[in-house]
């Protein structure tokens, strides 16, 4: 196990390598950079010489993989470089966002486990009845509708029908738990929507699959309670499966959160995205998709730990 | 089964009265993380105005007893909190250097010479009490006493003014600054008189001037603190004496409070008045999506809601007694650009302006409430030119436009019509492009880019495109309006490929000429003569039809705010971030 744990971890730098070449490289390709932006379509002759003056203080006009190298040998110190939009360094920024996205991802998985495991459940040990049917509907309809038009509705419906919105002055956690509660509520259910209807699809599947199956039937001919036969033996085996649909969701979530956030107005590290890479503020972007990225693969190897203590059978 | 690992792990870890615990503490958060989602903001039934004020009335209680006996007992009453919001957070706020999208600090924390207001043609003294002009090149500043800066307390004088306003030119040079040349470069020497005159030496006559001079870039910097900076700007710090100090400046928003020393203005004027900005607090908050700021907005969460994009809009905030909703002068703008290296033969600018029926594009973009635009925008209408003069320069005649296209022999069967992704402009090329292959017979397509994308297609040297559509907003000088698209000096000489250093002698000729013919108005200070110069310029670039075409314009624009507020500068919101340094706005009691 332990080997295993290390063997994962020693390619976690190789996977963010390719990863951040890719991305390097892709934002190398668009035109424009945010020197340039920042100059808008005005540009007499002095522009030109500022927009040259910048570019060579960046190190914008030197080759990619000199500018790649660069960057990369300082990010593995732990310094992003300067913002080229406002030149602000970018680790602190990276810093203060992170945490607002980390709550609001977990916030999500919490919430996506609470409304789509019993849903799943429900559903599946009444199946074909009314409720399973209208469960079904709304699993559906979470998982069809795009989150954004549900964030959408959540901002506009009730300001338009009673004058309240969930929009208010973002406050950090640590300084006051309860109104960061009521402002991170929204996007994070606005999130959950889709993610928790999904897993209950997976949930019911899953345990609709063991419900008639031998050792079901045995644990329900010795006399077990149905409560104990759905949680000890069905639901049990359908874990490895909600486990794996919990991880691969946390990505969505990630990237959901970069819409959320936007709309909610919520200072995380998805809006920070948005922003950079619009503007082609590419040490931001990198900094920003590569911290997403490295939670991403840190969640798949915590899932992968998970399962061995989920099912005895799996061995690493 | 019970020999089994889970046997053992869930006999051992969860007996029947654990799960059931578990399971209510479960259903229990739950419930608890709606309720709290669910639950009230304090701030809502009673509206955040009230609050705001005690919060802020400890801490500026001097300035508000001051503000209080100065205030007419049944007008303005000083305190309260103006709640606005932005798209995106600033990208710093030293005002020589960045303009854009911090004009909601930089009017409140740096106090500036004066201010121009369009609706009344006046200017307003500030940090000046006048502006003398001994002769055509030289204007004189005498400072008002008592002015302090922020961070220290030290005195504001004319070596501040000097410093800050001379850093213009290495700005731009060294540090890439949004202010343009046109905002400043008429300016030759800024010296210190004494300690509280300041005076600006120009390089030639500039009628402009004195209301350019008023822009936001023009706050004055501590010179002090700014010799302290290595990098030679106050990107990150409050180096200004205004009326307001930072409180707040993150990724969430700008919280601003009044500045408890602020200077009083001892011959006010009918804006600067004494005892005023009655406001105590300005908050600004980051909120990107357009749906969310109506959503705030409805809900009273923010007490203005800017770009109100048509009537249709509009009309949703019409008829409701929390909000006022206002028809405005327009000041939305629209240039059609050549890359005018490809229509070098006048023939082939005038069959693409033959092509367009302006009035169809008034009835399909505007619904109607449109009117034709020239070289001086509509909303300067004491030098923009009649509406009939303009559309004898735009007429549709699709006939024409093909015989002058065949005519004209260009080389060109496919236009490419560029926009950025903003509804109005991405609009605009797609009705272009289907005007262009039904009325001069070539394809056409529209390209739709993000802005940075947009603005870079903009600036290669070889053009991707034909046609350009560049939307924009009027600005209190013809110079910086729709000149400004015009200018070979700026826009026009390398983003429509119209400058003097093109390869085409034609093209050259008109490129100088323009740039003659601004410079002669620009220069001239008798207000008749002026005006007969700047019709000159304008006649000249409708002939040409150089650099582009100005598209028709919104016949209004729109205005809504929260009735709560007082004083709001309904005629001058929308023109030179007025709104950000009214001073006689107040939150109603």
């Amino acid at each position: 196990m332990q080997a295993y744990i290390a063997r994962r971890l020693i390619a976690v730098p190789f996977m963010l390598f390719g990863m951040s070449l890719l991305l390097f490289w892709l934002l190398f390709l668009r035109p424009g950079n945010a020197a340039l932006t920042g100059f808008g379509l005005v540009s007499p002759d002095q522009n030109k010489q500022a927009i040259a003056s910048l570019e060579e203080e960046f190190g914008l006009d030197r080759p990619f993989f000199v500018q790649y190298g660069d960057w990369a040998w300082n990010a593995l110190q732990g310094d992003f470089g300067i913002s080229l939009k406002n030149r602000r360094p970018v680790t602190p920024e990276i810093r203060s966002r992170l945490p607002v996205t980390a709550e609001l991802g977990l916030l999500t998985v919490l919430l996506t486990a609470l409304i789509g495991i019993p849903v799943g459940i429900i559903s599946a040990i009444r199946p074909g009845t009314f409720l399973d049917g209208a469960l079904r509907i709304v699993t559906i309809s979470g998982i069809s509708v795009p989150n954004f038009w549900v964030a959408t509705l959540v901002i506009t419906l009730p300001a338009i029908w009673w004058a309240w919105t969930p929009l208010w002055e973002y406050v950090r956690f640590e300084d006051d738990p309860l109104n960061n509660l009521k402002i991170v509520i929204w996007p994070a259910i606005t999130l959950a929507i889709a993610t928790a209807a999904y897993v209950a699809r997976i949930v019911r599947s899953s345990m609709l699959e063991t419900l008639y199956s031998d050792y079901v039937r045995t644990a329900r001919a010795k006399g077990l309670r149905e409560r104990a036969v759905v949680l000890r033996h069905v639901f049990r085996s359908s874990m490895i499966a909600v486990i794996t649909v919990i991880g691969i969701q946390l990505g969505a979530v990630l990237g959901g959160s970069v819409i959320a956030e936007q709309i909610f107005g919520i200072p995380g590290l998805g809006l920070l995205v948005f922003e950079s890479v619009v503007s082609i503020d590419y040490t931001v972007a990198l900094a920003a998709i590569m911290v997403f990225a490295f939670m991403f693969t840190i969640v798949n190897l915590a899932v992968d730990v998970i399962y061995t203590f989920v099912d005895p059978r799996i061995r690493y | 089964m019970r020999e089994s690992y889970w046997g053992r792990y869930w006999q051992r870890r969860r007996s029947r009265r654990s799960f059931l615990i578990g399971g209510a503490a479960l259903a229990a958060g739950s419930a608890g993380l709606v309720a709290v989602g669910c639950g009230d903001d304090d701030d809502d039934d009673e509206p955040a105005e009230p609050a705001a004020a005690e919060e802020t009335a400890a801490a500026t209680e001097a300035p508000a007893e001051e503000t209080a006996a100065a205030a007419p007992a049944d007008g303005p009453m000083p305190g309260g909190a103006f709640r606005q919001h932005k798209t995106q957070v600033d990208d710093g706020i030293d005002p020589g250097l960045k303009v854009i999208n911090n004009n909601e600090i930089l009017a409140r924390i740096y106090n500036h010479t004066h201010l121009y207001k369009v609706s009344t043609n006046e200017f307003l003294f500030d940090a000046a009490t006048a502006m003398e002009q001994p002769d055509n090149v030289t204007i004189i500043f005498p400072l008002r006493s008592g002015m302090t800066f922020h961070h220290d307390g030290s005195a504001v004088t004319a070596e501040d003014v000097a410093s800050t306003w001379s850093r213009f030119p290495a700005l731009l040079a060294d540090q890439g600054s949004q202010v343009n040349e046109a905002n400043w470069g008429f300016m030759d020497t800024i010296t210190a008189v004494d300690e509280s005159t300041a005076r600006v030496d120009l390089k030639a006559p500039a009628a402009s001037a004195p209301v350019l001079m008023a822009s936001t870039a023009y706050g004055i910097i501590s010179k002090a603190l700014l010799d302290q900076q290595a990098n030679g700007n106050v990107q990150e710090l409050d180096a200004g004496a205004g009326p307001y100090v930072i409180e707040q400046r993150d990724s969430a928003g700008v919280a601003l409070a009044r500045y408890p020393d602020y200077y009083a203005h001892e011959n006010p004027s009918t804006h600067f008045l004494e005892g005023a900005p009655y406001i105590d607090r300005h908050e600004t908050r980051i909120i990107v999506d357009r749906a969310a700021v109506k959503a705030a907005f409805f809900a009273g969460d923010i007490d203005y809601i800017p770009a109100i994009a048509d009537r249709i809009e509009f009309e949703e905030f019409t008829g409701d007694d929390r909000f006022v909703a206002k028809e405005v002068a327009s000041t939305e703008a629209r240039f059609l650009a050549y890359d005018n290296i490809k229509f070098v033969d006048k023939r082939a600018r005038e069959a693409v302006s033959y092509a367009i029926d302006y009035d169809a594009m008034i009835a399909t973009l505007y619904a109607g409430d449109g009117v034709y635009d020239g070289p001086v925008g509509q909303a300067l209408p004491g030098f923009a030119l009649d509406q009939e003069t303009l559309k004898s320069y735009r007429v549709f005649d699709p006939q024409k436009a093909r015989e002058l296209w065949e005519a004209s022999g260009i080389e060109v069967d496919h236009i490419r019509i560029e926009s950025s992704i903003d509804p109005r402009g991405s609009t605009m090329a797609e009705f272009l492009a289907r005007q262009m292959e039904e009325n001069l017979g070539v394809t056409a397509e529209p390209l739709i880019h993000d802005v940075t994308t947009y603005v870079a297609r903009a600036r290669e040297p070889i053009k991707q495109w034909e046609l350009f559509v560049v939307p924009y907003n009027a600005s209190t000088t013809p110079e910086i309006y729709n000149m400004t698209m015009m200018n070979p000096d700026a826009f026009a000489g390398v983003s429509w490929s119209f400058g003097v250093d093109q390869p085409d002698a034609s093209l050259v000729a008109n490129a100088q000429k323009l740039i003659d013919l601004t410079a002669a108005q620009a220069q001239e200070v008798d207000p008749d003569l002026r005006l007969q110069k700047m019709e000159e310029m304008q006649l000249f670039a409708l002939d040409e039809l150089v650099p582009g075409i100005n598209l028709p314009v919104p016949g209004h624009s729109w205005v809504v705010y929260n009735s709560r507020v007082g004083n709001f500068p309904e005629d001058d919101t929308l023109l030179g971030g007025f709104l950000n340094r009214t001073h006689d706005m107040y939150i109603k009691s």
